[in-house]
């Protein structure tokens, strides 16, 4: 069986090497994107079901994306995390996202809430 | 306004004050040798001393009051200036704290006890000046006037997962039982700030892991009166001493008792990405800032908290906010 995939979509390399990295540990097949543009596109024919988003994205930014993922009915099983260091653009988008991390995170806490999403989802009732 | 704004502002009418006292003191210098060498010039220069007089009261006034909005003004600036510096530190933290925990975890191959121990020192500190960069920008954003609550109705069992979400890999990690217990009286939708609810309950969450060695930590919420929840987070850690007790909310301070070396209520310590225990005690141990801010997020809903404790058996908060619906109570 397949592992499920994850988009990871930020700027800053080392930080998405850390992402790609935790989420391949989370059981994820992780692909990695730096800019929100080229995200979009993928997203017109990929259905992953995590989205690692950062929000200040070169080109589009992430709140786009979200908004586009969640208007999107092929990705209503697309679980998204927001992960940014802009506090009060972030807490904006609370109830789009799935769930929201506030920079810094480290590599454990984004492995285990990406593994702690795919309990939820495979158990609903006892999230 | 906060007592730092409120010490410059009182700075800057003490400068205006002395200003003003200094101009009046010279002008009557002026007018006693005038007097000495001139004297039938004493007339005209005793009126122009209480026009003089008149003016340096109407610029006292005016420059006290210019001065008063420059100080606000500074304060605000102080805000923004944190607000974007906190910003711009998050990104270079979030790398090395996770390139420190890959490091940790063995993703670039095996390590050493004594490497593995520097790796623990460099995420130790990482999550430390994180936990001050979110402190301090929650306390300045605290400190702004213009805060304001975002009254909603709001479900309460979509904090209680977000919290769940967050909070139980820490408590997990550490060997802890996490429990949530909501009485059923309790109705499913409350009305309040549903981001400052969350926030309350976090940070008393996540400083009852902290303070808890071993045991639990157990979150109930239950119906106070026909307008209040109470909000409940009792552990089974280290407690709080009496006679910290009446000032363990107040901002900046840090408290220190014996035992584990590890008594920092509310400070802001060491605490690694994935909540293991602490590994290095720090000089500093943060500003102290996580109950401060729920009791002013607490006090900005009209709301109480209360707290007893019992140092070595553990502590339980009590958080008591207005957010009923009247409606759902007269069902």
């Amino acid at each position: 069986m397949s592992s499920p995939t994850a988009l990871i979509i930020e700027d800053d390399e080392t930080i998405g090497e850390i992402f790609s990295i935790a989420l391949k540990e989370a059981q994820y097949d992780p692909i990695y994107l730096r800019n929100g543009k080229e995200a979009l596109e993928r997203l017109s024919f990929l259905q992953p079901n995590l989205v690692v988003l950062d929000l200040h994205l070169p080109k589009l930014p992430g709140a786009t994306i979200l908004r586009a993922i969640r208007s999107d009915t092929r990705l209503n099983r697309t679980q998204v995390i927001v992960i940014s260091a802009d506090v009060s653009l972030a807490e904006n988008l609370r109830d789009e996202a799935d769930a929201v991390l506030i920079k810094p995170v480290g590599f454990y806490q984004v492995r285990d809430l990406a593994k702690q999403m795919k309990i939820d989802l495979a158990n609903p009732e006892e999230s | 306004m906060n007592w730092q704004s409120v010490l410059v502002i009182l700075f800057l009418f003490l400068i205006a004050e002395a200003a003003t006292v200094l101009a009046v003191k010279r002008i009557c210098q002026r007018e006693t040798s005038e007097k000495k060498q001139k004297p039938e010039q004493a007339k005209p220069f005793a009126i122009q001393r209480r026009k003089y007089l008149n003016r340096a009261v109407f610029l006292r006034d005016t420059k006290s009051e210019r001065l008063a909005e420059e100080a606000i003004s500074l304060a605000q600036a102080k805000t923004e200036f944190l607000a974007k510096v906190s910003h711009e530190l998050r990104t270079p933290l979030t790398s090395i704290l996770g390139v420190s925990e890959m490091l940790d975890y063995g993703v670039y191959g095996p390590l050493s006890r004594e490497q593995k121990d520097a790796i623990k020192i460099i995420t130790d500190c990482t999550q430390h000046m994180a936990r001050l960069v979110t402190d301090l920008l929650e306390q300045s954003q605290l400190e702004r006037g213009n805060f304001k609550l975002e009254l909603v109705d709001f479900v309460l069992e979509d904090v209680i997962v977000r919290l769940r979400r967050y909070t139980a890999p820490i408590a997990r990690a550490k060997g802890l039982a996490l429990q949530f217990e909501v009485s059923p009286e309790v109705p499913p939708i409350l009305h309040g700030d549903a981001q400052r609810v969350y926030q309350i309950l976090h940070n008393l969450v996540e400083n009852a892991i902290k303070y808890t060695p071993s045991g639990q930590v157990k979150v109930r919420i239950f119906v106070k009166d026909s307008t209040h929840c109470a909000i409940q987070v009792s552990d089974t850690g280290i407690g709080i001493p009496k006679e910290m007790q009446s000032v363990i909310f107040d901002p900046f301070l840090q408290l220190n008792h014996g035992g584990n070396g590890n008594g920092k209520r509310n400070g802001k310590e060491k605490s690694n990405g994935n909540g293991s225990k602490a590994g290095h005690d720090h000089p500093s141990n943060g500003f102290g800032l996580g109950l401060s801010i729920v009791k002013q997020l607490v006090s900005l809903m009209n709301g109480e908290i209360q707290l007893t404790s019992d140092e070595g058996k553990g502590s339980v908060f009590t958080v008591i906010l207005p957010i009923l619906i009247a409606s759902e109570q007269a069902a």
